[in-house]
């Protein structure tokens, strides 16, 4: 619903105290030139107070925001200001978005009849998780700021911030446990031509394929096989420990891990699952399964219980053709063996980043 | 855009610090010379805020000459509050904290303070009767306020939300969808004309309040007993006031000489009201005199007429001496005092002209020709006047007899001869009027010492005097003050030779204007001066008062030129609407509003009726307001079309190649024919009308995606388009016909 506040700021009641008191001395003294003082001083609140109002009317204000970001990665905010007057501009709109993160207002001189101005804007979320936009307001101060009428415009919004995604090199997927049941794929050792793909950041430039590139006019690599299994289960551990030193950072960035980690394999066209304390992921290719990764990330959050069962069920059944991997923000499990058999706790240090 | 904010927001505001002292400039007491102030520092101001914001010394610096002037203000110098009135060193202050906030960076809060000190001293010049140069000064403090608080504001937010660019404008009118955003246009033409309209609606407003606000008695909430002596007339003559007399530079009356050769009267001009001859305790009041004064002149006969045209007592006549030269004189007066009509000595006639309603004019009962004058409302009169101006020659009036006894009645004699002064005093006139042998003589010699020969001097800043004998002290020790105490000290001391004396309120001199052909009379030409009266001859005036060292009372007879005129009259009007505005002039404004929205219906012709039909009195503003408002409105058109074309010329306009526009041409033929058949053609490329047309049978609508698929490539493709196959689409397109589903 559209709400309509009006309000007197501290420079309007000032000048209307002067204006009373210089009346006051025009009054008692007689003098004639301070009424045209006290006058000059007493228009400029009446003119504030009804101007300000005609400035919001006819507005529509629509905001564009992706419903994804990245953390710690500028996203734009594009705000649509629409005077649907036939003749009268808006002036001196002050648009706060409040989004608690950065680009917390914007301020336009003026907006004429029917016209649009788009203003955009930037911000940074310096946390993953979902953010819920609270509505545009909008706040007339025209024309001298002495007083104020706001409305509420736009409704909320919300916006994803995803974990950030760096991309993992190729040595590094090599060095993920090794599932004894599990076929690996050992980039450039195998001899089993496997396919063409586009070149993504971190693959190794020897397995570039210069002519079929120079043919296609991008950068191909050759995807060499042993007739290794391209599926992975991710495995992310939110159990809390008890004497928790840090642990929220090292959280963080075991969750980036995760999200790099299947954000790569899945460029590399593997198929991946993923499995938290809370929610899992079915496996899936391409960049659908990377954006639900991606949002399952978003929202996890660490617990006090263990993985539960399902966790275990859920990797067991992908244990004949999948290679379990999993992440921990426990330092003291790192390297240590996992609950499921063949398998252990990556160690953040042994991944390196492209 | 933010230093185009930054720009206007140092100029308006450097506006409204001009305004604060341009209206100090107004007042008599700083001049011209305190538009120094401004002139200095506001170029000075850009420097002052770089060495603020770049050395942390500056503050201190300042600070310290801060404390000096506050201890300069505190102590005992010249310019301590011990030695200025509260006034002065409140202004003085608020002139430094000016200066200070200008030389120093400035944030919000400080712009703010600016604008309060401009107030501050448009207040005080308000006060200290100014000039109507200040009328100037306010209308440019209210239009640079409304400017500069809208520059403080955009300049603010956009500071606070670190806007520096422009927003994208897009045109949202239905048909035209703009893809592409408008030219930039800063802050706007709109912007502009907005602020006009603001400035024009504060100005209304100001207005509308002064003429509405309702009148009080002044001093309802308490006043000081003494207040300010001014220039003027009053009932009262009290000579044991003392203090500092501002001059009054409002006029007061202006005088027309229609018989006299090119309007010019070369007589002394002194507008008599009325006469003082009772003295008491330091002051001249006005009691009747006992009985009769002098049978050897003929008796004089007053008469009140009534005016046949109105039926009212607007006319007041009385017989001729037939010794002096009867002059004619026109006169307009604002506001006519209370004590008496001004007029040349002696009113033969006065008729009360121009709009007599109201209106009723008394000879005053002491028979000394004053004039009274009763009206309901404003007391503004327009009057014709008759004086019979004596011109006694030096030798006749020697030759007037020096016997009073017999002349007066024995009580009126001591009535007009009766004085407070002390032996010393006496002695001193009789030391100075012994040797003269006539009273004449006497009177001149006692004129003479009071004028040149006895070390006195003029002076407005009138001197305390001595409470239990003011005029002994003033004649022997003092000898410095206003033309009160001369004219005081030379009626006691006629008196003290035993010839009757009165004094004469009234005015003095005038400034000529040649081409008005009038005098114009101000209030600080009030003046008393001495009556003698002669044995034969009657009252004659005498003039005691020196040359003024510091004042300009003394008449003018430069000539103004015709820019003088039209400023004169702008005075004119401005004391009369503005500085005297009042109840009365309040009620009539109003009631002219009234008769000018509603006005009277007229009475039809032959009606045998006594009033006259009425007719709007309040026509005349609204022909200058439709002046202004037309050349307001022309001035604006004007802006914007230089604006729009500015704009229009920056931009280069694109041109086609004649291949193109024929492609065009085709396009738009095309369309017309579309549109008849149901298509949508208005703002749409292309190919969405080809999308439109794709729905219909190929065979009717075959031309016109030929024409389509051509314009395409040869408006955007940069195809030629050869003239034989423009012949042949051009041929398809006239005969192409789309039924309408």
């Amino acid at each position: 619903m559209l709400q309509r506040i009006r309000r007197t700021r501290l420079a309007g009641n000032t000048f209307l105290l002067i204006a009373f008191l210089t009346l006051l001395a025009a009054w008692n003294t007689g003098t004639n030139l301070l009424y045209v003082i006290a006058g000059g001083l007493a228009s400029f609140p009446i003119i504030s107070a009804v101007s300000v109002g005609w400035g919001l009317r006819g507005l529509r204000v629509t905001r564009d925001v992706p419903t994804a970001a990245h953390r710690g990665e500028p996203v734009g905010i594009t705000l649509r200001v629409e005077n649907h007057k036939r003749f009268m501009p808006t002036f001196l709109l002050r648009i706060d978005s409040r989004a608690s993160v950065g680009a917390a207002a914007t301020f336009l001189p003026q907006v004429p009849a029917r016209r649009a101005a788009v203003v955009r804007m930037s911000a940074v979320f310096e946390r993953r998780g979902v953010y819920t936009l609270p509505p545009i307001e909008l706040t007339s101060l025209f024309p001298f700021g002495l007083v104020s009428k706001r409305q509420t415009g736009a409704g909320s919004a919300e916006i994803v911030v995803y974990p950030r995604v760096r991309a993992v090199r190729s040595s590094a997927l090599a060095q993920l446990p090794n599932a004894q049941a599990a076929r690996v794929v050992r980039t450039g050792d195998g001899d089993e031509f496997f396919s063409l793909r586009e070149y993504v950041r971190g693959d190794d430039p020897r397995r570039i394929a210069w002519r079929a590139s120079a043919r296609a006019g991008k950068f191909l690599v050759r995807e060499l096989s042993q007739g290794a299994s391209r599926f992975v289960v991710l495995v992310l551990d939110t159990q809390r420990p008890q004497a928790p030193e840090d642990f929220d950072e090292r959280f963080e960035e075991a969750v980036e891990l995760t999200a790099s980690l299947a954000v790569t394999l899945l460029n590399q066209h593997y198929t991946v699952a993923l499995a938290t304390g809370t929610a899992r992921v079915p496996e899936g290719k391409g960049q659908a399964q990377a954006t639900r990764i991606l949002d399952c990330l978003a929202r996890v959050q660490p617990t006090d219980k263990a993985l539960p069962d399902a966790v275990e069920r859920f990797a067991a059944t992908h244990a004949a053709d999948a290679r379990i991997v999993f992440l921990t923000a426990d330092a003291t499990k790192w390297g240590g063996a996992s609950p499921f058999a063949h398998s252990r706790f990556i160690d953040p240090h042994e991944v390196t980043y492209a | 855009m933010r230093n185009q904010a930054a720009s206007a927001l140092r100029i308006t505001s450097s506006a409204l610090v001009c305004a604060g002292y341009l209206a100090l400039a107004s007042t008599h007491y700083y001049g011209p010379a305190i538009l120094l102030v401004p002139l200095v520092f506001i170029p000075l101001s850009p420097w002052g805020e770089s060495l603020d914001r770049r050395y942390r010394a500056y503050r201190r610096v300042t600070g310290a000459c801060s404390l000096v002037v506050g201890l300069t203000l505190l102590a005992l110098s010249p310019l301590s509050l011990y030695t200025l009135d509260l006034l002065t060193a409140i202004t003085l202050l608020v002139i430094y904290v000016q200066i200070y906030a200008l030389m120093h960076e400035k944030r919000a809060r400080d712009y703010y303070y600016l604008f309060l000190m401009s107030f501050f001293l448009l207040l005080a010049a308000s006060v200290m009767s100014p000039e109507p140069l200040v009328g100037v000064a306010l209308f440019i403090a209210l239009v640079s306020g409304v400017c500069a608080l809208l520059a403080l504001r955009i300049h603010t937010e956009m500071r606070d939300t670190g806007t520096d660019a422009p927003p994208d404008i897009y045109c949202i009118d239905e048909g035209q969808p703009a893809m592409v955003p408008e030219p930039e246009d800063g802050l706007g033409t709109g912007l502009i004309l907005a602020t006009m309209l603001i400035c024009l609606a504060a100005l209304a407003i100001t207005t509308g309040f002064f003429l509405v606000t309702p009148r009080f008695e002044a001093g309802f909430l308490g006043r000081k007993d003494a207040g300010p002596l001014v220039t003027g007339l009053d009932s009262v003559v009290n000579l044991n006031e003392s203090g500092l007399i501002a001059q009054d530079p409002t006029p007061v009356m202006r005088v027309e000489f229609p018989e006299e050769p090119d309007g010019q009267y070369r007589g002394p001009l002194f507008w008599r009201c009325t006469t003082l001859p009772s003295y008491a305790d330091g002051m001249w009041i006005r009691r009747p005199v006992p009985t009769r004064i002098d049978d050897s002149l003929p008796r004089t006969m007053f008469r009140n007429t009534t005016e046949p045209s109105t039926g009212q007592k607007t006319i007041v006549s009385c017989n001729a001496k037939g010794t002096g030269r009867l002059i004619r004189q026109q006169i307009y007066m604002d506001d006519v005092p209370t004590e008496g009509v001004p007029a040349l000595p002696l009113v033969q006639t006065m008729r009360c002209t121009g709009n007599p309603k109201g209106v009723t004019l008394n000879w005053d009962m002491m028979n000394d020709h004053t004039v009274l004058m009763a009206r309901l409302g404003p007391r503004r009169l327009q009057y014709d006047v008759l004086s019979e101006v004596d011109m006694f020659t030096p030798q006749q009036l020697r030759g007037a007899p020096d016997d009073y006894a017999d002349a007066f009645g024995k009580r009126s004699f001591e009535f007009l001869t009766w004085h407070p002064l002390d032996e010393d005093t006496q002695r001193l006139v009789r030391n100075l009027t012994e040797a003269q042998p006539t009273v004449y003589d006497k009177v001149m010699a006692i004129q003479r010492w009071l004028g040149s020969e006895g070390g006195f001097g003029y002076t407005l800043n009138v001197p305390e005097l001595d409470p239990a004998r003011p005029m002994d002290d003033f004649i022997r020790n003092v000898k410095r003050g206003h033309c009160e105490l001369f004219a005081s000290a030379m009626a006691l001391m006629v008196r003290v030779i035993g010839v009757p004396s009165r004094v004469v309120t009234g005015y003095r001199g005038g400034e000529w204007n040649a081409a008005d052909r009038s005098y114009l009379v101000r209030a600080d030409m009030a003046h008393l001066w001495v009556e003698i009266y002669f044995l034969d001859h009657g009252w004659i005036a005498f003039d005691p008062s020196p040359p003024a060292d510091d004042s300009d009372l003394i008449m003018s007879r430069g000539l103004l030129s015709r820019g003088e005129h039209l400023i004169l009259r702008a005075k004119m009007t401005w004391y009369r609407n503005v500085v005297a505005y009042d109840r009365g002039l309040q009620i009539t404004a109003l009631g002219r509003l009234r008769r000018l929205v509603s006005p009277e219906p007229r009475e039809p012709k032959g009606h045998d009726s006594k009033e006259e039909t009425r007719k709007p009195l309040f026509r005349l503003p609204q022909a200058p307001a439709v002046v202004f408002g037309g050349v307001l409105l022309a001035g604006l058109a004007a802006l914007v079309a230089m604006r729009s074309r500015s704009r229009k010329d920056a931009v280069p306009p694109h041109v086609l190649t004649d291949d193109q526009a024929r492609a065009v041409r085709l396009f738009r033929g095309l369309c017309r024919r579309l549109r008849r058949g149901g298509i949508e053609c208005r703002g749409q490329t292309a190919e969405e009308i080809l999308t439109q047309l794709e729905r219909r049978p190929l065979a009717e609508v075959g031309v016109a995606m030929a024409v389509l698929f051509t314009y395409n490539r040869v408006r955007f493709g940069g195809r030629r388009l050869p003239r034989h196959y423009y012949a042949n689409l051009r041929r398809g397109v006239r005969r192409f016909r789309l039924e309408s589903r």
